[in-house]
Order: structure tokens, then sequence, then C-alpha cells
């Protein structure tokens, strides 16, 4: 099961124009299990996947093996590009 | 709209160098035409530094011009010094200092690049057109007519297709709002604007969100403009001391090459993000926009807004001092200060606003947040880098050129 694990925070403009882009994604893939997660709230799972210095960032997984990781704005065109080959 | 700002900023940087090529055109119609006698009126006096600054600036420039006359003015003589009482007097100045130079109906009191360049342009102007010559009525008794002061400005040019163009107006409007733009651009703490808007969009009560953004957008620009204006009168006394536009230069240049390593930075990284810092600050501001929006007590949300907009305000102005102290300093390098600063530091605020008004109006009006893409930060590093950099050089080796003494 391949799982994406998107990182925002509400102080963060570029989440916002992020997140729908995602969602847009997820929904042309239903098969990948979508899970979000608050910087400021959710710090104990966020701690352990040393996401580092910008936000947002997307982490593909596949049984718990990270597979890619996306960080900062991506245009849609991007998001497929990268992402696809791995589902 | 990006186009059109485009073609406008094209639009101005035509009208310089239009300007520049009218000043060329004068000089051509001097050689070419009849001149008109032009004397330079000068009081001085020994132990004047700025008087030994115009000596040497006019035996170097009056021997170039042949229809030039320099009249010398010792004002430890008592004759020169009624005649430059009365001739102070006639121009309306408080107090008879020197150095003090009249040409034609125009008269500069003091000496540095910007009066060098005006004393120049009025010579080129006085060779080729009528003038009265105010002193010599003067020195003849005769009585001197409001009329015959030169009160038009030095930098007027006729410009094709713009007519009459006051290219030190135009000049400073053309830095007001390129420099108001980029640090605008720069917005340290525009997700509160956007986070509030979000908050407020989520309430579903539109009169509530028209209210409390455009309060805090007023409260912004109120903020703003307070220190920018104070910012103009305090600088006005120490702009032209030589010590302080090295220092103001030395920082703009610091803070340029700092900008210039964040967009090499952001290059190198191709993350366009929000930065994971002051994570503190951030969630207390968080807080405190969730509590102020979900207020039940319009009054007490808004004045939670204004305070907001303050402490936003604070952060923002630490964030980007550069451009802004920049902006100050060539208003007062120019001598612009008290109600005349009011229109150059409006038009700063309108273009370093002009991000906020668009992504309020935006989100308002469509009810959906729509956020300035953070790839607009990343190109304001590199343009504000650049240009602090240009006008730190400036003002330390050139500071004629930021006064606009062509």
């Amino acid at each position: 099961m391949i799982k994406m694990t998107l990182i925002t925070a509400v102080w963060c403009p570029s989440c916002l124009i992020m997140r729908p882009r995602y969602q847009a994604f997820i929904s042309k893939n239903q098969k990948v299990l979508f899970e979000e997660l608050d910087f400021d709230t959710d710090e104990d799972k966020i701690r352990a996947l040393s996401i580092g210095k910008t936000l947002p960032v997307v982490i593909l997984r596949s049984d718990d093996r990270e597979l890619i990781r996306v960080i900062g704005e991506k245009s849609p065109h991007e998001i497929e590009r990268l992402l696809t080959p791995f589902l | 709209m990006k186009k059109n700002l485009g073609w406008k900023m094209v639009a101005f940087l035509a009208l310089g160098l239009a300007a520049i090529s009218g000043k060329n055109q004068m000089a051509i119609a001097q050689a070419q035409e009849n001149v008109n006698d032009v004397t330079i009126y000068f009081f001085h006096v020994d132990g004047c530094p700025h008087c030994e600054a115009e000596i040497e600036f006019l035996d170097e420039y009056v021997p170039t011009q042949e229809n030039v006359t320099l009249n010398s003015y010792n004002i430890a003589s008592p004759d020169s010094y009624d005649l430059l009482v009365k001739a102070a007097d006639v121009f309306e100045e408080e107090f008879a200092s020197t150095p003090f130079t009249v040409i034609g109906g125009k008269h500069y009191v003091g000496f540095n690049d910007s009066v060098k360049a005006s004393i120049q342009r009025a010579v080129t102007k006085y060779s080729v057109n009528d003038y009265v010559d105010v002193m010599a009525k003067i020195i003849a008794d005769q009585p001197v007519l409001p009329t015959d002061i030169d009160t038009s400005s030095d930098y007027l040019f006729t410009l094709p297709f713009f007519g009459e163009i006051d290219i030190r107006n135009a000049s400073l409007f053309l830095v007001s709002l390129v420099l108001g733009l980029v640090d605008g651009f720069n917005p340290c703490a525009m997700w509160v604007l956007v986070f509030l808007i979000s908050m407020l969009i989520s309430l579903q009560n539109r009169k509530r969100v028209w209210l409390l953004g455009g309060a805090f957008l007023l409260t912004t620009a109120i903020f703003y403009f307070m220190v920018l204006f104070t910012w103009v009168q305090a600088l006005s006394f120490i702009a032209s001391k030589t010590i302080f536009q090295i220092i103001i230069g030395s920082i703009a240049i610091l803070a340029g090459v700092y900008n210039l390593f964040r967009y090499i930075k952001s290059q190198v990284k191709k993350e366009d993000g929000c930065d994971v810092t002051d994570v503190k600050t951030k969630k207390s501001l968080v807080e405190k926009v969730r509590k102020v929006a979900t207020a039940n007590s319009f009054w007490l949300a808004l004045a939670g807004v204004i305070g907001i907009a303050v402490i936003v305000n604070l952060i923002e102005l630490a964030c980007s001092t550069g451009l802004p102290v920049l902006f100050t300093q060539i208003l007062a390098l120019n001598g612009i200060s008290g109600v005349s600063s009011i229109f150059y530091v409006l038009i700063y605020l309108l273009f370093f606003m002009i991000d906020d008004i668009l992504v309020f109006v935006l989100s308002v009006w469509t009810f959906k947040v729509s956020p300035i893409s953070n790839k607009f930060t990343k190109y304001s590093h590199l343009v504000g880098g650049i240009l602090m950099v240009i006008i730190g050089i400036l003002m330390i080796f050139f500071p004629s050129i930021l006064m606009f003494a062509f």
C-alpha cells in the first residue's frame, strides 16, 4: 500500500497553494492512502520524519520505505512527473 | 496587471532618457543660436567651507562659459553684506547666510552637488531663454516684481507625448513605486493576513471579513505611513552628511548582498516554499488570530485585529528595514520633507501594499483564500538585492545621482 503524507502549517501560504494540487492528484490516484500532518500540532510524528527547513513536504512511502520526498511549491505537471513513476 | 506595470516602468525609463536627450538638445541650441549674457552673483565669506567648495567650482566652471560673468561679493565688506541682506529679503529667505548665489530670477543657499547641478542648469536655461536679472535690479535700486522671481522647477523638460515633465518628480515617483513594490513582495508576515482571511471566511460572514480584513490593511497603512514619514523628517537633518551616507550606503550593500545570497540559495535548493523559522512567534500569532477571528463581540475582534496588525508590522519592518531606510534617505537627500514628502510616502505605501490588497480583495470576492506564491518572494530577493547594492554604491560614491543632479 502506498501512503502519501503531506506536511503543512496554517501559517504557510505555499501550503495553501499546494494542498488542492495534491488533493487533485490523489483524486486521480485513489489507491494511494493520504494523510495530512500539521507542523504545529503533530510535532511527534513530524520529528520522526526529519523534514528540514521548508514547507510543504510530501513523502511517498510503501511499507514504511520512503520512495520520494517533494519539498516546496510544484506545478500540477511537476507533481505528476515526480510522483507517477512510483505508483 | 504585471504587463501593464512593466509598460509603465519602460515608459518612465524612456522618459528619463528623453529628458537627458532634451538637455543635450538645449546644449546644441546654445551652440547654434545667439546666447544671452548670464551673470552669477556669488556671496561668500572667509572661513566658510561650503563657500570654498563653491569658489573652487566656479573658478573651474565660469571660464568654460563664454557668456557667463562672475560677480563675487565677500560679505566681510559692509556694502556686500547690505546687498546680501537685500537679496535675501527679495527672495524671502529668513537668514542672510553664505554661500548665497543668484542667477537671473533664481537663488541658491548653501553648496553641494545638487546646487552645483542647479547652477549649471540655470546658466543653460537663461543662455537660451529671456529672463529678468533680479540682482541687477536690486543693485540699480529698481523695484523687483513678484513675477521677476523664477519659481519654475529646475527639472522641467518638454518631452514628446508627455508634454512638460518635472524630471526630478518623475524620478522620485519611479523610485517610490519600484522600492515600494519590491519591499511589498518580501512578505515576512503576509501569512498573518492570509490566515486571518481564511479564518474569517470559514465563519461564512462576508461583512465581518470585509470589516476586519479592511481594518488589518488600514492599520498596516497607517502604521507604515507614520514610520516612513517620521524617518523622512528625522533623516532630513543628517541625510547630506557624508559619514551618514557612507553608513547607510554600507548597510544597503550588505543587505543587498544578503538578499542576493538568499536568491542564489533558493535557486540552488530549488525549493520554493515557506521557511521553517521563528516557529514560536508564528504559533503565538496563530493563536492570537484564532481568538480574534472567533471572538463573539465585533468590537473586541476589531481591537484584536488592530493590535495584531501593529505586532505584524513591527516584524515586517525589522525584516525589510533596508528598503524603507533607503527610500526615506533618498527623499531626505533631495530635500523632500514635511508635507511634500507625503505624496511620495503614499506612492511607496500603495505599491508596498498592492499584493496585500490584491490577496484581500480576491479572497473576499471569491470567498476562497488566494495566497501569493513564495516564488515572488524569491524574485523580490533578486530585484531588491540588486537595487540595494546599486543604490548603496551610488550613495557612497555618487550621491549626486540620487539627488537627480544629472
